[in-house]
C-alpha cells in the first residue's frame, strides 16, 4: 500500500540555500508556490534582464505584474512594485517532486539576481 | 486506562513509532502513544483505523475467509503497520519502523495485545441509533459535507430538520436516507 | 482550416453597453469555475435523481449549444460540414471545455472527449475521496449533439448523445455515442444575445463606481487573453475556469426548481438554498482566488484588512465575469450590504423564458452576495491566505451564518431593477 498523496489543504514550506517556498492558494496538487528570496533584487529592470538572460520568455500582458515562462514550461510571476514572486509549476511535472522542484527553482532564482 | 499506563505497556518493545487505540464501533480515538519525536496527531488517524479494520472485516465476510484471528499488515514507505481487533471493544494500531524484522513484529504485536487485553476496559456496548451513526458516517466522508445533509433531504424528500435529529425517523426514511448515503459515497453498503 | 484564434474569446466576446452581461457569438456567456460547475450539476442531480438531471443537463447543454453554434460558425465563415465541426471543437477547448472529437454525421456516429472540464475536474476534486458511478459531461455530450445538428443541418434538438465511459467513473477516457433521437423534445424560443437586449432597462452607478469600473475593465482586458492550453483548460486563479454559456446554467437551475415545485413541494426551500450556495462556493473560489492573486495585486494593490475595498473588488469580479452591472447601493461595516444590477445573467433568462416572476428567482445572484460580505469580513486579507475546503467549512457551515439575505427587488418581477440586500444577523 503506498503513502497517501498529501492533502492540498496542507500547508507547506521549504527553506533551502537562503530560499524559502510556500505553498500559494491553489487547489491542484501543490502547484502553486509563493517565493521568499533571501535577498530581494536591488534593481529590478535588472532582474528582468537577468531572467530573459537565463532562458525565461518575457510573456508579460499588465505592466505591473510580469509574467515569464521558464525553461519547463513552469510559469513565473514577479510583481517589481511589492516584490512578489509567485512560482506556477507546469502541470505535468511530477507531483511526488513538487516541493523540491519549487525550491530548486527559487534557489536558481536567487543565483540570478544580480549582486551590483 | 490511564496514558501512563500504555507507556508502560510499550515500555520495551524495539523499533515501536507509535500506538493507537480506537474505541469501536465510533472509531474514536481511545488512547495512543507515540515517541515524542513523531508529529504524528493521534485524533486525525484513529478513526481511519477503525474503518479500515471493519472493511476489512466485511470484506473478508464477503469472501467467506474472515475469521477472528485476522489482522492487517501494511508495509508503506517508511512504517510497518499492524491493525488487530482486540474483542469487539477496541482496534489496535501498531506502527513499526519499517526495517524492523517481520518475525519480530509479530512476536511483539502478540506480546502487546495480551498486555493490552489486560489493562483495556470492557467498554458497555452502548448501540446508538443506526440513524445517527448513517449521519456521521455521511458528515465523515462527504465531499461536500456543508451540503450533504441538504442533498440527502433533496434527494429523500425527508426535511432537513427530521435529518438533524435522525433517531426519529421511520423505517422507510431510514431506508431512503441509507440508500442516499450509499449513493453519494459511491458506496454499495455501509460499514457501521 | 483554423476558424478559430487561440482565444476564442478576443474577436467573439462582447460586453453589453452598461450592463457587463457578456455575450459570445450572440449567445449570453459567463465565466464559472470548476467548483461552481461541479456544485451546481450535483444539484440538480439531487433534485431530480441522477437520470433526470442528467437528461435535462444534456438538453440544456444541447439547446444552448446549438444557439451559439449556430451564430459561431456564421461569424466565423465556416461553411462546410468539416469546417463546421472544427470550429465548434477548437472553440469548445478555447472556451476551457477540455478536447472533445465529434467523429459523427446527420446519422450519427461517436465522440471521444479529453480532459473534459466537468469529468476531469470532478476527478481531481473528488476522485481520491469518493467513487462516481455516472457519467459526469452531461455539458460535452449536449455540446457534441448540436455540434452534428449545426454541422450536418440536423433539425435542432433530434441528436441524442450518450457518455458510455467517462473519466470520472474511472474509465481511461470519456467517450460518447451519438444517434438521431426518437422522442425529440418539444422546442422552446431560444435566449439569445437579441431577447436579453430587448428587455434592458437603463443602467445606473452606485458607490466605488470608478474604482469598481476601473478594476472590472483590467479584468476584462485580461481575461480577454485567456484561452485553453494544450488540454483545452484554462487554469487560473487556483481553479479551472470555463467560459460557459449561461443558459445552460439558467435552464438547469430555473428547470430543476420547477420540476421540483411539481414533484416536491416541500423540497423546494432546499433546493433554492443549494442554489444560494451555488452562490457562496463560486465567490468563495473564483473571487477568493482572484482576490488572492499576485495579479490582483499588482492591478489594485496589496489588500488594506479595510472590507470596502474587498466589497468593491468582488462587485468588479462580477462584472468582469459577465455577472451583470453589480453595483454597490449601501454598505456598513458589520451591518448591511446592499448590491443592485439593472439585470442579472439570472433575472433576463428568467424574463425571456418564463416571464414575470412571482418572487425574486436570483437565486446566484443572492447567495454570491452573501458571501461577499462574508469574505469581506471574515477573511484576512493581509495575512497569507489559503482558501482551502477546510476554510470554507469554517466560513459556511460552521454553526449558523452571521449573515442573511433577501431579495427586495427583481427586474424578472418588473421591478426597475434587481437588488439583494445582506444583513447582520446581530445588527
Amino acid at each position: 500500500m503506498s503513502a497517501p498523496e498529501a492533502d492540498d489543504d496542507d500547508p507547506e514550506s521549504l527553506t533551502g540555500e537562503g530560499v524559502t517556498v510556500v505553498r500559494g492558494h491553489g487547489c491542484f496538487r501543490r502547484l502553486t508556490w509563493e517565493i521568499h528570496l533571501g535577498e530581494p533584487p536591488r534593481s529590478w529592470p535588472s532582474f528582468r534582464d537577468a531572467l530573459v538572460g537565463g532562458g525565461f520568455v518575457d510573456h508579460t500582458r499588465l505592466p505591473s505584474v510580469w509574467d515569464f515562462e521558464a525553461p519547463g514550461g513552469h510559469r513565473l510571476i514577479v510583481l517589481p512594485e511589492t516584490g512578489r514572486l509567485q512560482l506556477r509549476l507546469h502541470y505535468l511535472s511530477e507531483p511526488d517532486g513538487r516541493p523540491e522542484l519549487a525550491l530548486s527553482m527559487a534557489s536558481g532564482l536567487a543565483r540570478l539576481v544580480p549582486r551590483e | 486506562m490511564e496514558r501512563s499506563q500504555l507507556k508502560d505497556v510499550v515500555a520495551d518493545v524495539p523499533s515501536l513509532r507509535g500506538v493507537f487505540v480506537t474505541a469501536m464501533p465510533d472509531c474514536l480515538l481511545f488512547d495512543a502513544w507515540i515517541l515524542p519525536n513523531e508529529t504524528w496527531i493521534p485524533e486525525d488517524t484513529a478513526s481511519f483505523f477503525g474503518d479500515l479494520v471493519r472493511a476489512n472485516r466485511e470484506g473478508l465476510k464477503a469472501l467467506k475467509s474472515w475469521s477472528s484471528e485476522m489482522q492487517v499488515t501494511i508495509e508503506s514507505a517508511d512504517l510497518l503497520l499492524v491493525l488487530k481487533e482486540l474483542r469487539s471493544d477496541f482496534v489496535v494500531t501498531l506502527a513499526f519502523q519499517r526495517e524492523a524484522p517481520l518475525g519480530m513484529v509479530r512476536m511483539y504485536t502478540k506480546r502487546l495485545l495480551d498486555r493490552l487485553d489486560g489493562v483495556l476496559p470492557r467498554l458497555e456496548a452502548k448501540e446508538r441509533p443506526r440513524s445517527i451513526r448513517v449521519r456521521e458516517f455521511l458528515e465523515k466522508y462527504a465531499p461536500d459535507p456543508h451540503a450533504a445533509l441538504a442533498r440527502v433531504s433533496l434527494r429523500t424528500g425527508i426535511s432537513l430538520d427530521a435529518l438533524r435529529k435522525p433517531e426519529a425517523l421511520s423505517a422507510p426514511q431510514l431506508d431512503a436516507f441509507e440508500e442516499s448515503v450509499k449513493d453519494i459515497l459511491g458506496l454499495e453498503t455501509l460499514s457501521i | 482550416m483554423s476558424t478559430v484564434p487561440a482565444s476564442a474569446s478576443e474577436s467573439l466576446r462582447v460586453y453589453l453597453p452598461d450592463h457587463d452581461l457578456m455575450a459570445m457569438a450572440g449567445a449570453p456567456a459567463v465565466y464559472h469555475c470548476h467548483h461552481f460547475n461541479l456544485f451546481l450539476d450535483q444539484t440538480v442531480d439531487d433534485a431530480l435523481g441522477r437520470e433526470g438531471g442528467a437528461q435535462l443537463r444534456f438538453n440544456a447543454a444541447r439547446e444552448s449549444a446549438h444557439t451559439f453554434l449556430q451564430q459561431l460558425c456564421v461569424r466565423k465563415g465556416a461553411v462546410t460540414p468539416v469546417e463546421k465541426m472544427q470550429c465548434a471543437m477548437e472553440t469548445f477547448a478555447a472556451m476551457g471545455h477540455g478536447k472533445l472529437q465529434v467523429g459523427a454525421a446527420a446519422a450519427g456516429g461517436a465522440a471521444i472527449g479529453e480532459f473534459l472540464h466537468y469529468g476531469y475536474s470532478w476527478m481531481q476534486k473528488y476522485g481520491q475521496k469518493v467513487r462516481r458511478r455516472s457519467p459526469a459531461d452531461a455539458f460535452a455530450a449536449g455540446y457534441a449533439a448540436a455540434a452534428v445538428e449545426v454541422a450536418f443541418g440536423v433539425p435542432r434538438e433530434t441528436m441524442d448523445t450518450a457518455e458510455i465511459a467517462c473519466v470520472a467513473t474511472r474509465a481511461e477516457q470519456c467517450r460518447f455515442e451519438l444517434k438521431q433521437s426518437a422522442s425529440p423534445p418539444a422546442q422552446v424560443a431560444p435566449v439569445r444575445d437579441t431577447e436579453v437586449r430587448a428587455q434592458l432597462r437603463p443602467t445606473f452607478n452606485g458607490g466605488d463606481e470608478e474604482t469598481i469600473a476601473g478594476i472590472a475593465k483590467g479584468l476584462r482586458d485580461f481575461t480577454a487573453g485567456v484561452s485553453g492550453d494544450e488540454r483545452g483548460l484554462v487554469q487560473a486563479f487556483g481553479v479551472f475556469v470555463t467560459m460557459h454559456l449561461a443558459g445552460y446554467y439558467n435552464r438547469i437551475s430555473f428547470d430543476a426548481l420547477a420540476a421540483t415545485e411539481k414533484r416536491a413541494p416541500d423540497s423546494v426551500g432546499v433546493l433554492e438554498e443549494l442554489l444560494r450556495e451555488s452562490g457562496h462556493v463560486c465567490v468563495f473560489n473564483t473571487f477568493g482566488g482572484i482576490l488572492a492573486s499576485p495579479e490582483w495585486e499588482g492591478m489594485v494593490g496589496k489588500h488594506s484588512g479595510d472590507p470596502r475595498p474587498i466589497v468593491a473588488g468582488s462587485l468588479a469580479i462580477a462584472r468582469a465575469l459577465g455577472f451583470g452591472h453589480w453595483t454597490l447601493q449601501e454598505f456598513v461595516p458589520n451591518k448591511t450590504l446592499v448590491v443592485r444590477a439593472p439585470a442579472t445573467y439570472e433575472s433576463v433568462y428568467y424574463l425571456s423564458r418564463h416571464g414575470v416572476a412571482k418572487r425574486g428567482p436570483e437565486l446566484f445572484f443572492q447567495g454570491a452576495a452573501l458571501a461577499i460580505a462574508q469574505l469581506a469580513h471574515r477573511v484576512k486579507w493581509t495575512e497569507p491566505v489559503h482558501l482551502t475546503a477546510e476554510v470554507y467549512e469554517a466560513l459556511f457551515h460552521g454553526g449558523a451564518l452571521p449573515w442573511k439575505v433577501e431579495q427586495t427587488q427583481s427586474t424578472a418581477m418588473g421591478h426597475p431593477f434587481s437588488e439583494v440586500v445582506v444583513t447582520h444577523v446581530g445588527a
